[in-house]
């Protein structure tokens, strides 16, 4: 029986369809662009110049963004497109102008002006890209794959994503326990933040039970009381009513005004304050310091002006208040690890972060240049002084490193463009920030608030397991909202006392009647009175003398997920809505105006009671599961069965999912990627899931359908090998091409020389010519011509480059003049076809040569592959479709898989998929086998039957070589086969001769270079506990780093030749002594030239050989 | 992997072949070996790689692999070959310093870089080339130009040119130099924008520095300036592939002898807009480029008995 949430699926798929699967970044992004920046500038007002001639201020204003471009090298601007900067490896940026106006009491120079203040990436897709709104059709014309779901930037050609950023809530206050034992014994912290920059205030109660503060810049905790006379709030009564009317709270309070050490005025607070940050200046700059904390750094979120501080006053009273509570056993810990307590930041919320930084230097510059131009002033001084490369850099830069600066590194990764798959969930991504060398047990864990918002599978295995995440396919990321107008909502239904209201962690006022309270305000937002994305929920304490609270939350970054609205037993969304979502009548969000559907965050969720389906509905359900599979990631929705997998086989399949070979972007000849493969033959899984449809990935799949023998095969397919069938291989199947990029600019130098693009000639005199035959390729311009055969060593760009000179020529050297080459080879271990050729510009204006050479990959010995459920392997054997067994049909499998994958892996959905497979082979149709809803086994059974197979999936087989029958029967099933890009041809390597390293002149590492292999210790253990020192003196000295040294017999120091007296000598007795030869590995030559540089005199005692 | 040629002095001590004398020596790569390209003997074998160091025991070893550190530039004024103290304010452990020591280490680094000027010429240095790291942001020069500026001015400084005239005015006259003979188009017009010094007075110090420092300039290409004009004006660019034919023919006739490139690549650009057909005035075209209108119609007139074009 099918699930009854089956219909639902069409809701879940209008929502992803209509919002695109990398909506998360695109709305951060675009909310950075229209109101981020201007707060981050709005925030810096105004420049203040003091010159020895006068002050004045310049007023920054509004800014404006243009259309993204580039300044050639001419100083010629053009409109840029992706497609350009992928090719020209330039930066998809558009240029920011901001309005100012200088406030000076000269009235000729106050006319507003705009200047250009730097370059900001654009995020392909986001409403300043001009791709934005582009029809299928239109995105053909401009070069781009129309399935391409954008969200990344492009820099320097190449593209990057800034991954979603795990983050605490902002301006929550989570209370905890600390471990018995410690110093201190509660904690309440809030991560207080405004865009691009946030401030922790850490309040905690010490084992004297009084409580203190620490805020940052402030090098030193300060007692929470004296803080609070700080902010005007001097009297004890006060204080202490602040916090709470209850007496048994009010009685805590006590230790802490005791520890207020005679500080009882504001003014001698703010001193106090003074005193610690500013020690030893006079008393007004302590003062001023002080108050400069209190205002800017201390709980920013609630404003920086000194009329704020009475709020803020206010609000540290309140986390007072909740840390006694905790403490008297009224309200529970904090859950760190509750989703509620954690939003995701993307692209806009930490190009916030990196812009706010850049545009602070600017106008610091801006100030300190200013300072300096003494009498002349005016808007032409003004846009004189600014450099645009202030921002463009530090932007760019910070984007194409991942480098966020204060330690944070790793931000941004290269878009995974493996498959299709790869680059949605790529986009869908989360990093949590904790560190991946700590335990973190918690952390790492599954919560159950992620259900339907994290995906429970994907998960990367070892040190990053459970701090990497994948949105789930229901999940939606909040957007914020104007504050103000949400505000006027709550203040409806806020009555004079009561327990307290919450608005964006701000206390805004009090209601009677929470849970009435609160009910209004949902009834508003299903009204579409409020945003859709506003959380509304009741905080309930664990003990009836604790404070409910009414919280709203409208800040970006919460992950909520959409549920059915269930009133009076019933859910509000009816077939007919689903319907009419599948007629594309209606979409998705007008579901969500006529309150049929809402968005619940995790925080919300815990005062609802969510049914699984119609069947599970009681008095108290709210909310109904729209589609519960929905609660799986982009990528583990592709698994077919995978209900009946083991759970961590999903896992692997996750991770394999990703690295499979399909047909990645559709727009291969608009694009040159440095590395790219593509399955020659790609096929839709004939056993396909709904998710497969709904990302697209029937237009690029990413294996094929072979049909699969569970058989043991001659010993070639044990530890997960694979026999294959040859005649499957030459038939296609699992053929790959793989593109390589070969890359060079024609750069110039100081002295106006330039590199040149052209073929040295045998006789030049050319430094590094590599013989003829290496250059024969080439055509007139110096570039392999296309389809031209090229081996490894092959010279793909011939160019010839100017000598070294750092500044002019210093006389002639010694062996004339010469030029270098520095031509462009194909690396040592590959080969291929020239795929294309490009010929184009550098921002710098220089020749840039941009050649794609394509190899043919036909699946050979030590190839891997995987099924879609985590069974992966080598091909161990391939063999002539005569040898292999066949079917009473006749027919030959195309892969033949080991028997011993299966009892400890408990995959079960691949056998399922088997089944089904061979089902839908026979019946001409796809089976779906979307996750918990799959078609039911007997009816797959039933087919079978129908065309006159077992149901068993069972089947007679024959040897191939001997004709005999086998004995058991064979199960044979046609399953979906991914090709990952493992291959043996980018790993097959030996050494026998070769290069060795500079240092310590042992052979080389790695592939690339021709390395050796490593005869590590436990290789050299085996051969010490084997006796075998002959070979392993071989193994670790000639064979390796042997030299001749000399040591001097009398002093044993390192002795040497003399060149010029032709003598070996002694640094200390000269050459009269004794000076021996002996062998030793470079590497102790070295450690003896290390010791001596630290002044220690190692010395060699030489004794005569018996 | 290819055999490379050796070329005297590009290993010590492997000069000539120890068996028969010849110097035709070949490297081979793959397996480490220099041999005798005419007698086969093996001269050396376990040659020395000389790329990136490959090992790496820690992130931080693996992202600067590289035997050497940051080029160096003549746009800084020790050509950033000194040592400057981290702002990391972190012990040698790791751990971070103190609030109390924080002070003296700022202090520290403060002197240490006031330090570092140890001339008054550094000082200049230091002056001038903050000046010209801001002209080569705002104008958008290659890396290349901006070295090639920096080259200039020192060379001005040691004869003495910047005494008695601003540093700022020679720096944006070295800048104008570096471009000129480097052919990247920038006018003194462009320039004087930037850097709020007075068109007239780059102009004097740029002939002073050719003619002090005996520079060559190359002849300005008017064809350099076409895409500029060009996409200024917003022209497509086969109006822009036509002015630049335009330009090849008035230069094989000769009448571009003398002319300011800019006028010329204008007025060529406003022939090929009425070729085309493309609606633009010689006014849009003139403000484009920086010259007069009256300069294009001079020059129209010019190319137009030289080239037999159309009437106006």
């Amino acid at each position: 029986m099918k699930p009854v949430f089956e219909r639902r699926w069409s809701m879940i798929e209008n929502m992803l369809k209509s919002e695109g699967i990398a909506r998360q970044h695109l709305n951060s992004y675009n909310e950075f662009i229209r109101k981020g920046i201007q707060s981050i500038i709005d925030e810096i007002e105004e420049v203040d110049v003091e010159t020895n001639f006068g002050n004045y201020k310049i007023k920054l204003g509004k800014i404006e963004i243009g259309r993204p471009r580039v300044t050639e090298h001419d100083g010629s601007e053009n409109y840029i497109q992706p497609r350009e900067a992928r090719l020209r490896n330039l930066t998809y940026a558009a240029p920011l102008y901001l309005n100012m106006q200088i406030i000076d009491s000269d009235p000729s120079i106050n006319r507003p002006f705009k200047s250009y203040i730097g370059n900001l990436p654009v995020m392909v897709k986001s409403d300043i890209c001009v791709l934005h709104g582009l029809s299928e059709q239109e995105l053909i014309d401009v070069g781009e794959d129309p399935n391409d779901p954008g969200g990344y930037f492009v820099i320097n050609g190449s593209e990057r994503i800034i991954i979603g950023l795990e983050d605490m809530s902002p301006n929550k206050i989570l209370v905890s326990r600390e471990k018995p034992g410690s110093a201190i014994t509660f904690r309440a912290v809030v991560h207080s933040s405004i865009v691009g920059f946030r401030s922790k205030v850490d309040m905690f109660m010490k084992n004297d039970n009084a409580i203190y503060v620490r805020i940052p810049v402030m090098p030193t905790e300060i007692p929470y009381v004296v803080l609070m006379r700080a902010l005007g709030v001097t009297k004890d009564s006060d204080i202490a009513q602040a916090v709470s009317s209850m007496d048994e709270i009010q009685d805590q309070m006590v230790p802490s005004l005791e520890k207020s050490e005679g500080v009882l005025s504001q003014q001698d607070a703010i001193m106090y304050i003074g005193n610690r940050i500013a020690h030893g200046q006079v008393d007004e700059i302590r003062i001023k310091r002080a108050e400069q904390l209190i205002d800017a750094y201390l709980l920013p979120h609630l404003g920086r002006e000194p009329s704020k501080r009475l709020d803020k006053a206010m609000f540290l009273s309140e986390m007072a208040s909740k840390l006694i509570q905790l403490k008297l056993g009224y309200v529970h810990q904090d859950d760190r690890d509750h989703y509620g307590n954690k939003v995701i930041k993307f692209a806009g919320e930490q190009l916030a972060d990196i812009f706010r930084t850049s545009m602070r230097n600017l106008t610091r510059d801006m100030k300190y240049q200013l300072d300096r131009a003494g009498q002349k002033k005016g808007p032409s001084v003004v846009q004189a002084v600014i450099r645009p490369g202030i921002i463009t850099d530090k932007v760019t830069n910070a984007i194409a490193t991942g480098n966020w600066g204060r330690g944070r590194v790793g931000i941004t990764q290269l878009l995974d463009r493996t498959n299709r798959l790869s680059t949605i969930s790529h986009l869908r991504r989360i990093q949590s920030p904790l560190s991946r060398t700590q335990p973190n047990f918690e952390a790492r864990e599954l919560h159950g608030t992620q259900f339907g918002r994290i995906c429970p599978t994907e998960t990367p295995e070892g040190s990053n397991c459970g701090l990497v995440k994948n949105l789930a396919l229901s999940a939606v990321i909040s957007v914020s909202h104007d504050f103000s107008s949400i505000k006027e909502k709550i203040e409806k239904v806020m009555t004079e006392n009561g327990y307290k209201v919450f608005f964006e962690g701000r206390l805004i006022g009090h209601t009677e009647d929470v849970d009435s309270a609160s009910k209004k305000l949902r009834d508003m937002r299903r009204k579409g009175e409020l945003p859709f994305d506003v959380s509304i929920s009741v905080y309930y304490p664990t003990d009836s003398r604790g404070e409910k609270r009414l919280m709203v939350s409208a800040n970006s970054g919460r992950v909520m997920r959409p549920l059915a609205i269930v009133q009076d037993g019933k859910p509000k969304l009816t077939d007919e809505h689903v319907e009419r979502i599948e007629r594309g009548e209606i979409n998705w969000r007008d579901l969500l105006l006529d309150g049929v559907v809402e968005l619940i965050d995790a925080d919300e969720e815990e005062n609802c009671l969510v049914a699984i389906d119609e069947y599970h509905i009681s008095a108290e359900t709210t909310h109904m599961e729209i589609y519960p599979p929905a609660m799986l990631g982009a990528v583990a929705s592709i698994i077919p069965f995978p209900e009946y997998n083991q759970s961590p086989r999903n896992t692997y399949e996750s991770a394999m999912a990703k690295q499979a070979l399909g047909f990645s972007i559709a727009n291969i000849n608009q694009t040159l990627y440095v590395r790219q493969h593509m399955l020659e033959y790609p096929q839709k899984p004939m056993v396909t899931t709904k998710a497969v449809k709904l990302l697209n990935m029937d237009s690029a799949p990413t294996g094929f359908n072979a049909v699969v023998a569970v058989l043991s095969f001659e010993g070639y397919n044990i530890e997960d090998a694979i026999v294959m069938n040859r005649a499957s291989i030459e038939r296609g199947i699992g053929r790959s091409y793989f593109y390589r990029l070969y890359e060079a600019e024609a750069q110039q130098y100081l002295g106006g020389l330039k590199d040149k693009f052209e073929i040295p000639s045998p006789d030049s005199n050319v430094r590094g010519y590599k013989g003829e035959k290496y250059y024969r390729n080439l055509e007139g311009d110096g570039v392999a011509y296309a389809n031209a055969d090229l081996k490894g060593g092959d010279v793909v760009i011939a160019r010839l480059s100017p000598p070294r000179f750092s500044e002019e020529y210093k006389g002639i050297e010694a062996h004339g003049l010469y030029l270098r080459d520095t031509s462009v080879t194909m690396r040592p271990s590959e080969s291929g076809t020239v795929d294309s050729v490009v010929l184009t510009q550098s921002v710098e204006g220089n020749r840039l040569y941009k050649v794609r050479v394509r190899d043919h990959r036909i699946p050979e010995l030590g190839d891997k592959f995987a099924s879609r459920h985590g069974q992966k392997g080598v091909v161990g054997m391939i063999i002539s479709p005569e040898d292999m067994p066949y079917t009473e049909d006749g027919v030959i499998p195309d892969i033949i898989i080991n028997p011993h994958a299966f009892p400890s892996r408990m995959t079960v959905g691949q056998f399922l998929e088997s089944i089904a497979g061979k089902a839908a082979s026979l019946r001409g149709k796809e089976v779906d086998a979307s996750p918990f809803e799959g078609e039911d086994v007997n009816s797959l059974q039933e087919t079978l039957k129908r065309y006159g197979f077992s149901p068993t999936g069972k089947e007679v087989m024959y040897d191939g070589v001997t004709g005999k029958k086998l004995v058991a029967q064979v199960y044979v099933g046609v399953v979906y086969y991914q090709k990952l890009h493992h291959m043996v041809a980018d790993k097959l390597h030996a050494r026998a001769r070769g290069q060795v390293q500079m240092l310590t002149r042992q052979p080389t590492e790695g592939r690339s270079r021709g390395g050796g292999l490593r005869f590590g210790e436990m290789e050299r253990d085996c051969l010490v506990a084997y006796g075998a020192s002959m070979v392993l003196k071989d193994r670790l000295l000639e064979e390796s780093d042997k030299t001749t040294v000399y040591i001097c017999s009398k002093c044993g120091l390192l002795a040497h030749y003399n060149a010029k007296t032709k003598k070996l000598e002694c640094p200390q007795d000269g050459s009269d002594v004794k000076i021996v030869p002996v062998n030793v590995a470079y590497a102790f030559k070295l450690l003896l030239q290390e010791i001596m540089s630290l002044g220690i005199a190692p010395r060699v005692v030489i004794k005569e050989e018996v | 992997m290819p055999f490379k040629k050796l070329r005297p002095g590009d290993l010590e001590g492997v000069e000539k072949c120890p068996i028969c004398g010849s110097k035709d020596l070949l490297q081979d790569d793959e397996s480490g070996e220099i041999i005798c390209a005419s007698c086969g003997f093996v001269v050396k074998e376990k040659v020395e790689s000389t790329g990136p160091e490959w090992r790496a025991f820690s992130k931080d070893e693996k992202d600067n692999r590289s035997r050497v550190g940051t080029p160096t530039s003549l746009g800084i004024n020790d050509m950033g070959l000194s040592t400057v103290m981290d702002r990391s304010n972190r012990d040698a452990t790791g751990k971070s310093i103190s609030g109390a020591n924080k002070a003296t280490y700022y202090r520290l680094r403060m002197w240490d870089s006031r330090s570092k000027a140890h001339e008054p010429a550094d000082r200049n240095l230091r002056q001038a080339f903050n000046e010209l790291n801001r002209l080569v942001d705002k104008l958008s020069v290659p890396g290349s130009v901006s070295e090639r500026a920096a080259y200039i001015y020192r060379k001005a400084l040691e004869k003495g040119l910047v005494r008695g005239r601003s540093i700022s005015a020679i720096m944006a006259a070295s800048l104008y130099t570096a471009c000129r003979s480097l052919e990247v188009p920038r006018t003194l017009k462009d320039i004087a924008a930037v850097s709020n010094i007075k068109r007239k007075d780059i102009a004097k110090s740029y002939r002073l520095i050719v003619k002090e420092l005996d520079l060559k300039m190359p002849v300005a290409d008017p064809v350099k300036s076409v895409s500029r004009i060009a996409t200024r004006v917003g022209l497509s660019e086969r109006t822009s592939r036509k002015a630049l034919d335009i330009i090849k023919k008035a230069m094989q006739s000769g009448i571009s002898a003398g002319k300011d490139p800019m006028g010329l690549a204008a007025a060529a650009l406003y022939v090929a807009c009425v070729v085309e057909g493309e609606n633009k005035t010689q006014k849009d075209i003139a403000e484009a480029a920086g010259v007069t209108e009256v300069t294009i119609r001079n020059r129209y007139k010019g190319l137009k008995s030289a080239l037999n074009l159309p009437k106006e």
